[in-house]
């Protein structure tokens, strides 16, 4: 393995077991996130995503959770999901750290915005608790919040705010790995520029190892060196961000760029894909994509594609590479 | 804030007038009164109906009650039949041990539902979960009287080590404490497990876990403050019911409050006395719960910038026009 790997997830399986259901969240995905780049894990809601990154931290409620046993997440070459109590507290915060995705329900009401950063710092630095409150100052100010408002409460602050709070939260030991769930959903434009670039001096000043996990195309292409997409709790593509956006393999990716608006062609229709992703307590025995495939044959529905290599690092799971006899190019890429 | 502990204290007063008036007609609707007990075999008609003009109980209960709320709002809540004592006197002398017992007994309550009720959210849906439940609710299910009665047997009679009643310091108490105590339990206990449930799901303790915080201090500092708000107010209204509750225990063991002072009086039909130990009784209840609000505003964040907003704001005015 990569040594400068900061996190490395391999076959990570998670299931819930919730009133005798099954819910298969997240088959088998494995990813990598080294120094100073940033992976975008692209996907609708329900794809797995937000499990995946709790998984990382080892944040997942067992029960109802069940990580499988041939699930590895290394944190810095460190076993998280086999750490004892003391050893996660002093990796999470430290070494791998995470933005929530609702500002609204991330924060406790009772205590103060700056004491909730400090706590973090003096969980970690070697600092007295005056010495933290200080710092906890000093990072509410890099995330555009005013000192003296470092006593208040969460409920006195907009939502933006509360987002820059647990951000803040998420940065204030300088983690080594960040993993932002849609960080910018609750945010409105002009402060989601500011998070954007705030994420962007971290990537270059601490080399920080990122997964951004988002709806938005446009912030990966902005600010992410690869891309992963989770369809169904799988990894259907990955590559460099140069591969999956301008030689697409995976037609559930192609429809993702279809249902974008096109800045050159304003007049061309969206296309949406059909339907709804599959239950994930029922998952179809072939590919999770098939029924709402448009290029689906009756082998898609019957076997379970895995990921192949193809050019570089670019990856994807689909069956329609490996049909005798056809060179099959997505439409997306035909006009090319 | 001030305007609103003032307007509480001000509602007090029809509550105090609904209580008295109800005790009164309560207590007239008995059978029998204070002079039932004077007279004996020997006694003549003549002597009887001197006694009752003499406290005035030959006067129908509705004019006695108007005579006792006149003195009343003049600060005399009465004198006593029986000791001829000032009701105010008597129940001074008797307060001070059922506050005692009240406050003993919140600490049993409050040292056993609290941690019981965090464990039993902590384990929910499990085996450990069922037990702690079992407990407290077999807390509530035991009549106090009984327990009371077994606590003396047990630790008294049979094992010796502490007095089976009266008030002889502080070993006295432990018994009685007990037997209020564990009667609260339950509630208090299922309380604190509810809400703890509550926090424990919250999306904040997740973020308190990723910060890297030890569970300990995510479920004892992050999961169990924002809880305290709900069980502040039940441990409170569970320490203003020892006042009005614990006429039993202190019954069974003899204990001088004033709960044991006013089933004696009610036994001998001493109305002032069992009319202005209520009034007085009430009073404590209502402050109790007057506390509690105002408690609320040390736990909760939330209703503190509400109350402190408008003086606040003011400040911040005058602040900025100095500077201007």
């Amino acid at each position: 393995m990569n040594q400068e790997s900061l996190l490395e997830i391999e076959h990570l399986t998670v299931r819930f077991e919730v009133d005798g259901d099954v819910i298969r969240a997240v088959n088998d995905v494995s990813l990598s996130v080294s120094e100073g780049r940033t992976l975008g894990l692209v996907g609708e809601s329900g794809a797995g995503k937000t499990t995946t990154a709790l998984a990382a931290l080892h944040l997942i409620q067992q029960p109802p959770g069940i990580i499988e046993e041939q699930s590895r997440i290394r944190v810095c070459g460190k076993d998280i999901l086999n750490m004892n109590q003391r050893e996660l507290s002093r990796t999470r915060g430290a070494d791998i750290s995470m933005i929530f995705q609702d500002p609204m329900t991330s924060l406790n009401p009772v205590f103060t915005v700056a004491d909730q950063i400090a706590e973090s710092i003096y969980a970690h630095v070697d600092c007295t608790k005056k010495e933290a409150y200080e710092r906890a100052l000093n990072m509410l100010e890099i995330v555009g919040i005013p000192r003296d408002r470092a006593s208040e409460y969460p409920h006195q602050f907009s939502g933006g705010m509360k987002q820059r709070v647990v951000i803040a939260i998420a940065l204030a030991c300088n983690p080594k790995v960040l993993i932002a769930d849609e960080p910018t959903t609750a945010l409105d434009v002009t402060i989601q520029a500011q998070v954007i670039d705030l994420m962007k001096t971290l990537k270059q000043k601490y080399r920080t190892g990122m997964i951004l996990i988002t709806h938005d195309l446009g912030i990966v292409a902005d600010i992410c060196d690869d891309v992963a997409v989770m369809y169904a709790g799988r990894i259907i593509e990955q590559g460099t961000l140069r591969e999956v956006f301008n030689h697409t393999l995976h037609p559930y990716t192609e429809g993702l760029f279809n249902s974008l608006p096109d800045i050159k062609n304003r007049k061309a229709k969206l296309i949406p894909i059909p339907g709804l992703m599959p239950d994930p307590s029922n998952l179809p025995e072939g590919c999770a994509f098939a029924p709402r495939c448009r290029y689906a044959t009756e082998e898609c529905r019957k076997t379970l594609p895995v990921l192949q290599p193809f050019e570089g690092t670019h990856q994807t799971a689909c069956l329609a590479y490996s049909r005798p006899g056809e060179d099959f190019v997505l439409e997306r890429n035909r006009a090319k | 804030m001030i305007r609103y502990t003032f307007k509480r204290i001000l509602l007090l007063i029809p509550i105090l007038v609904g209580v008295s008036l109800f005790i009164f007609l309560a207590m007239d609707m008995a059978q029998g009164d204070y002079v039932d007990f004077l007279v004996n075999e020997n006694t003549t008609p003549e002597q009887e109906a001197e006694l009752r003009a003499k406290y005035g109980l030959d006067k129908p209960a509705i004019i006695r009650y108007f005579d006792y709320m006149g003195g009343m709002f003049r600060g005399d809540l009465g004198t006593s039949y029986l000791s001829g004592e000032s009701v105010f006197d008597s129940f001074m002398h008797k307060i001070g041990n059922t506050t005692k017992l009240a406050i003993a007994s919140t600490i049993v309550c409050v040292a056993i539902s609290l941690p019981l009720g965090i464990y039993s959210a902590k384990h929910r849906g499990t085996i450990r979960d069922n037990i702690s439940q079992f407990f407290a609710v077999l807390g509530l299910s035991i009549p106090n009287f009984w327990l009371g009665l077994m606590l003396i047997i047990l630790f008294a009679l049979k094992l010796g080590w502490l007095p089976s009643g009266g008030d002889e310091g502080f070993r006295s108490i432990i018994l009685p404490a007990l037997t209020v105590g564990t009667g609260h339990t339950a509630i208090l206990m299922r309380t604190t497990r509810s809400s703890m449930l509550d926090t424990l799901n919250a999306d904040y303790l997740r973020t308190a876990r990723a910060k890297g915080l030890l569970e300990s201090t995510v479920v004892n500092k992050h999961a169990l403050k924002p809880a305290m708000i709900p069980i502040l107010q039940v441990a409170l209204s569970q320490f203003a019911a020892c006042f009005g509750g614990a006429s039993l225990t202190e019954t069974v063991f003899s204990w001088p409050g004033v709960g044991k002072m006013i089933v004696d009086a009610v036994k001998q039909r001493d109305t002032p006395l069992v009319c202005g130990s209520l009034i007085l009784k009430c009073t404590i209840i209502s402050v109790i719960g007057l506390i509690t609000d105002l408690l609320y505003v040390a736990v909760d964040p939330r209703v503190k910038t509400q109350y402190a907003s408008s003086s606040h704001r003011k400040k911040k005015k005058t602040a900025t026009e100095e500077e201007a």
